[in-house]
């Protein structure tokens, strides 16, 4: 393989993740206008059109550009978005830019560390359930994953909330009551890890047991190759034959479920958010669907879009770059 | 003065009073309030929804206060008188008074904040709220003179209500960013969807209980936290003091915890069942089958079906009082007591759906929204309730924007919510007068319509009173509203914060406030 | 003779696939017979008896309205199974017709349909319900509608990669230069081959159909009230929890067994359909 197959396949993948954007941003701008209600009609809630008058609501409509055909609206936003200008929030009337960044920041802190629990535990289970092919431990995280699987993210989020927040008062129940002002670093470190440890839990939880699975089958595959039994001969120790040699070898195709995940970790973030009152990206979605509010609902979606195409970008190219046999075609 | 208010309100609405032991005034400390979602806008002629209130109640101040009884205080304006049957009104300013920038705040500033409310393309909603004011007019630096297109003697309390909030001219553009204070707090951070902060606006006029300058606390923060639960559990461990509403079924594990108040009572809030006597007719529909409650015999068969008791268990659990299909709470001082609530009766339900033509197992459509908390159990309620009379009720859950852009004023059956207003006049004709703005039944009675604009204007308190009595003795009669309950609201503080009061409309003054340390 | 080839067979399923099959089946004849079985109407309000604990009477207690739990939760099996299945059955016949018909012609259409497909995917799933749903209005269809519209990009992937396989394999060029229709050669030469992983696809989308199905109905956005929904239930009744508890986790828990156990039954599938095939044809 050549770098310039390598570059040329790259350059594809971006061209096709601006025109997949492009596509996206399209698509959720018709669909959401296709939806009942919009900024205005929340604003006159229970106002009769006879009482707040007719050229009234034009007039409101047309202080958003709502009065515009749909295209001139969507080329207006488009335009503004290519000059780097997200626009400006209906309901918030404050432009989309510095809200969305916050909330990406806090979703953020929630997903690295679901993304680091999945891969960890994800990969110990795997391979140790590898070791024991077939043993009770093996079925018993097999069991396990399949229950992680079952149960309603939603329903994982309360009982959290219920035991430890509730309950046992370990846990602040709210993100936003968070003030580090009057705090160490210590203490803001570990009030941090206190509100975000359940939450990231939660997100892991369902994705854990397929990063497991991936890893189990390549194990198994790897540790009966011929280069394992060469260096179990030569006198390798079992434990550094399994998590150094084998493993290295196996993580490959774990590393694309995992890439993989991390998009579906971010799109996941929405209900966790919203069982956990936590001020993320995907609370801020919801309300902006709910509030009609389409820069924001635009912006916020091209987001995570952005984001779920990009990791999608990267296992393709991490995969290629670990996997000599892949073909750029 | 405003005697008249004084009197025929003062001390009317049961209040929960939560007795403390006397402690001695401490001043500063932060206070944080949690509210189900964050402030949207901090400009006060713009705010849609309670959560917004939360700033711009203690951003801008109003010329009056609405107290716990629901009269008007002094706040910028120190007292006020009127003329001519109510029709010219004076109002003396508080020479103190001062924006967050150092300006004294004049009869100009008021004038040109009412102004701004008064046009329904700044404030659509706030117009219709301010009573019929027909010119405002500066007469010195520290009066203002307003004439009213008509007899109306609520001004005052109008006056202190959510909208009417004195701003300075020369912050129109950036009010949403750099907000200049006319109220006791000025703002020191705000994030849109998150938290809001306000601190201590060190030019605000009113005096506290010491003799000193309110607000008491040195910072008020307002907390989005989205569910309920969270909200509490939040308060349990410390990290908010207050918090502004519990859910009905969240009041019994908050009265378990020992270091919590609860601070709440009646309110006139309420939610009907609406008939509607002109929806929109879709081409091609029924038009018979859309107008369909019309039938006089039909509304008054559903007023009977509903077990009033077990729908504020079932919607409310129990934190509410039965209503009699009438917009006014028995315990305002204009309720009519003649009028007793319907009890459940399906045998007579019956008898007059076959009066009325329908048979039974007739199908309807009742739309409602998870949008509003209560109204779709409500629904659920009644639906079990119509079933035992024989009517089938199929229940439409919409989402709040499709609910105000397909359902409202639009389609025959729904449910609504009102929040209940200040005074008498705003409690009833925007629903129920002909031209009313909010008249979502359609109900067009040209007989309450004159009870309704006369009673606003009559200063004889006897005469009023009747006037307004026959007025909900017509509303509830004609069933076009089936109100079952007035809700209840609760607030909870932490022992820390003293001063708290249950208000009606559920306002909270937060300069009042103190906490101790 | 006959009994014995049974016993063999028997004998070859996996453990999962028996206990799965014994179980899915049960809980299929709960939610046909549910309002035989249901002690109670499930939406009958008994106004004396509001959010009680479980009793004599009331075995699993009773909810906001005062109906029977326990009879809920078993007519709620229909709404909730209901939902999944068809939705799940939905997605399937469109992810694989597509899946297949690009595997099958490659090149542009194969690659135009894919990123459309990475368009689809790359919204959250329960936005993309809210979105669905909001154009449509909540019901118990258009929830349908959403689950099958969100899992047919997903199924139509996982065929899409299967059918590739088969399609450069030699019978379908033999196939095709001896002048097979198009459609003969898809559904009669490759879709034969692919029913193990249709099948075995179809008992994992539905596991997770179950889950959003419950997701959705817990945010308001499936069948609107009375109807017994899982999901529903959870919803309108989460806000006393920390008061009594059973009227959340008594259907949560239906929730659970129902999508471990149709998980356990894939899993089976899995082991008896594709690993044997896959040993059989040396892949």
């Amino acid at each position: 393989m050549g770098n310039d197959l390598l570059a040329k396949f790259i350059a594809k993948r971006i061209l096709a993740t601006v025109i997949i954007l492009f596509v996206t941003s399209i698509f959720i701008f018709v669909i959401t206008n296709m939806m009942p209600g919009d900024a205005i009609d929340l604003m006159l809630g229970g106002l009769s059109l006879q009482s707040v008058g007719q050229e009234t609501v034009a007039q409101l409509r047309a202080q958003l550009g709502l009065d515009l055909p749909l295209y001139q609206q969507y080329l207006h936003w488009l335009v503004a978005l290519l000059q780097g200008d997200l626009g400006t929030s209906y309901i918030f009337n404050a432009p989309i830019a510095p809200i969305i960044s916050e909330r990406i920041y806090n979703s953020l802190l929630l997903a690295v560390p679901a993304i680091m629990i999945m891969i960890v535990v994800g990969l110990v289970s795997g391979v140790v359930s590898a070791i024991n092919e077939g043993k009770k431990i093996d079925h018993s995280i097999s069991f396990l994953g399949i229950l992680m699987l079952s149960i309603p993210e939603f329903l994982i989020g309360t009982v959290f909330i219920y035991i430890f927040a509730v309950q046992l008062n370990w846990i602040p129940a709210a993100f936003n009551t968070i003030d580090t002002d009057s705090m160490s670093v210590w203490q803001s470190m570990t009030t941090y890890f206190k509100v975000l440890i359940f939450p990231s839990l939660t997100i892991a939880f369902g994705s854990i047991a397929y990063v497991s699975r991936q890893t189990r089958a390549s194990m198994i595959e790897e540790l009966k190759s011929n280069y394992v039994r060469t260096a179990l001969l030569k006198g390798v120790p079992y434990k550094r034959v399994v998590w150094v040699h084998a493993l290295k070898n196996g993580l490959l195709p774990t590393v694309t479920v995992i890439a993989f995940n991390i998009g579906q970790i971010i799109a996941g973030t929405v209900i966790v958010e919203v069982v956990f009152s936590y001020p993320g990206i995907g609370n801020l979605i919801i309300m902006a669907l709910n509030q009609r509010d389409i820069p924001l609902i635009l912006a916020t979606m091209m987001i995570i879009s952005l984001i779920y195409v990009i990791s999608n970008l990267a296992a393709d190219i991490l995969y290629s770059r670990l996997n000599p046999k892949i073909s750029y075609s | 003065m405003n005697k008249i208010n004084s009197l025929v309100l003062g001390a009317c609405f049961t209040v929960a009073l939560i007795s403390y032991p006397a402690y001695s005034l401490e001043r500063g400390g932060v206070l944080s309030l949690a509210v189900n979602s964050s402030v949207k806008t901090l400009d006060p002629h713009k705010v849609v929804g309670a959560d917004s209130y939360h700033a711009t109640f203690h951003l801008f101040s109003t010329l009056t206060r609405i107290d716990e009884n629901l009269n008007a205080q002094p706040e910028l304006a120190t007292d006020w008188s009127h003329e001519g049957k109510a029709i010219n009104w004076t109002f003396h300013l508080n020479k103190n008074a001062k924006f967050s920038n150092g300006r004294d705040i004049t009869a100009e500033d008021v004038k040109f904040s009412l102004n701004r409310v008064l046009d329904r393309k700044q404030s659509p909603r706030g117009y219709t709220r301010v009573g019929p004011i027909k010119e405002i007019i500066v007469l010195d630096k520290n009066t203002v003179k307003i004439i009213l297109t008509k007899s109306y003697l609520e001004l005052p309390i109008d006056l202190g209500g959510v909208y009417p909030r004195i701003i300075a001219k020369e912050n129109i553009n950036d009010i949403n960013t750099k907000p200049i204070s006319s109220g006791p707090f000025i703002l020191e951070s705000w994030t849109p969807g998150g938290v809001t902060t306000l601190v201590k606006n060190p030019y605000y006029y009113l005096n506290g209980e010491d003799g000193k300058a309110l607000p008491y606390v040195d910072k008020f923060k307002i907390v989005p936290i989205k569910e309920n639960t969270s909200q509490l559990a939040a308060l349990q461990s410390g990290a908010v003091q207050m918090m502004y509403r519990i859910n009905y079924d969240l009041i019994s594990t908050a009265k378990k915890d020992e270091s919590l108040v609860l601070v709440g009572g009646a309110t006139p809030g309420y939610q009907p069942f609406i008939l509607n006597l002109k929806p929109i007719i879709k081409e091609g529909a029924d038009k018979e089958k859309a107008e369909i409650f019309n039938n006089e015999k039909l509304r008054e068969a559903i007023s009977y079906m509903i077990h009033r008791e077990a729908i504020i268990n079932i919607a409310l659990s129990g934190y509410g009082t039965v209503a009699n299909d009438q917009p006014v709470p028995p315990f305002h001082p204009y309720f009519n007591h003649d009028i007793k609530p319907k009890k459940q009766n399906i045998k007579l339900a019956k008898k007059l759906l076959k009066e009325a033509g329908i048979k039974e197992g007739t199908h309807f459509t009742l739309y409602t929204s998870t949008g509003r908390a209560g109204m779709s159990e409500s629904a659920t309620a009644f639906q079990q309730m119509a079933k035992q009379a024989g009517l089938n009720i199929d229940i439409k859950l919409v989402d709040i924007a499709t609910y105000w852009t397909d359902i409202d004023f639009k389609v025959p059956f729904m449910t609504g919510n009102w929040g209940g207003r200040a005074t008498i006049s705003a409690s009833i004709k925007p629903f129920y007068h002909s031209d009313g703005s909010s008249n979502e039944s359609h109900i067009n009675n040209p007989e309450l319509d004159r009870l309704l604009d006369e009673a606003e204007g009559e200063s004889n308190i006897d005469i009023r009173k009747a006037k307004y009595a026959q007025a909900q003795k017509i509303i509830s009669d004609s069933n076009v509203t089936i109100i079952p309950y007035f809700k209840d609201a609760y607030a909870v503080v932490t022992k820390k914060v003293h001063n708290a009061k249950h208000h009606p409309l559920t306002y909270w003054y937060v300069d009042k406030l103190w906490l101790s340390h | 003779m006959k009994n014995n080839s049974v016993l063999m067979f028997l004998k070859r399923m996996p453990n999962k696939l028996i206990f799965g099959t014994v179980v899915v089946i049960s809980l299929l004849i709960i939610s046909i017979f549910a309002k035989q079985i249901a002690p109670y109407d499930a939406n009958m309000m008994y106004y004396d008896h509001l959010k009680e604990l479980p009793s004599k009477d009331f075995w699993l207690g009773t909810d906001r309205f005062g109906r029977d739990i326990l009879s809920r939760v078993i007519v709620g099996s229909q709404s909730t199974l209901f939902i999944a299945l068809i939705s799940t059955m939905i997605a399937l016949f469109f992810g694989s017709v597509i899946g297949v018909y690009v595997a099958y012609y490659g090149g542009k259409i194969d690659a135009f349909i894919m990123r459309c497909n990475d368009v689809l995917m790359s919204f959250p799933s329960l936005v993309f319900a809210m979105l669905v749903i909001g154009i449509l209005g909540a019901s118990t269809v258009t929830a349908i509608i959403a689950i099958a519209v969100i899992y047919i990009p997903r199924t139509m992937r996982v065929i899409r990669s299967q059918a590739l396989n088969i399609v450069n394999l030699e019978y379908i060029d033999a196939a095709k230069v001896s002048g097979e229709s198009v459609s003969y050669i898809i559904f009669k030469e490759i879709m034969p081959n692919l029913w193990p992983t249709i099948i075995v696809e179809g008992s994992i989308r539905l596991g997770y159909a179950i889950l959003l199905t419950a997701s959705l109905s817990y945010i308001g956005l499936g069948p609107p009230p009375p109807t017994p929904d899982w999901g529903l239930m959870a919803y309108t009744e989460r806000a006393y929890m920390l008061d009594n508890p059973w009227p959340v986790f008594v259907p949560c828990i239906a929730i659970i067994i129902t999508v471990i156990t149709i998980n356990i039954f894939g899993e089976g599938l899995k082991d008896l359909l594709l690993i044997k095939h896959s040993r059989s044809k040396g892949l």
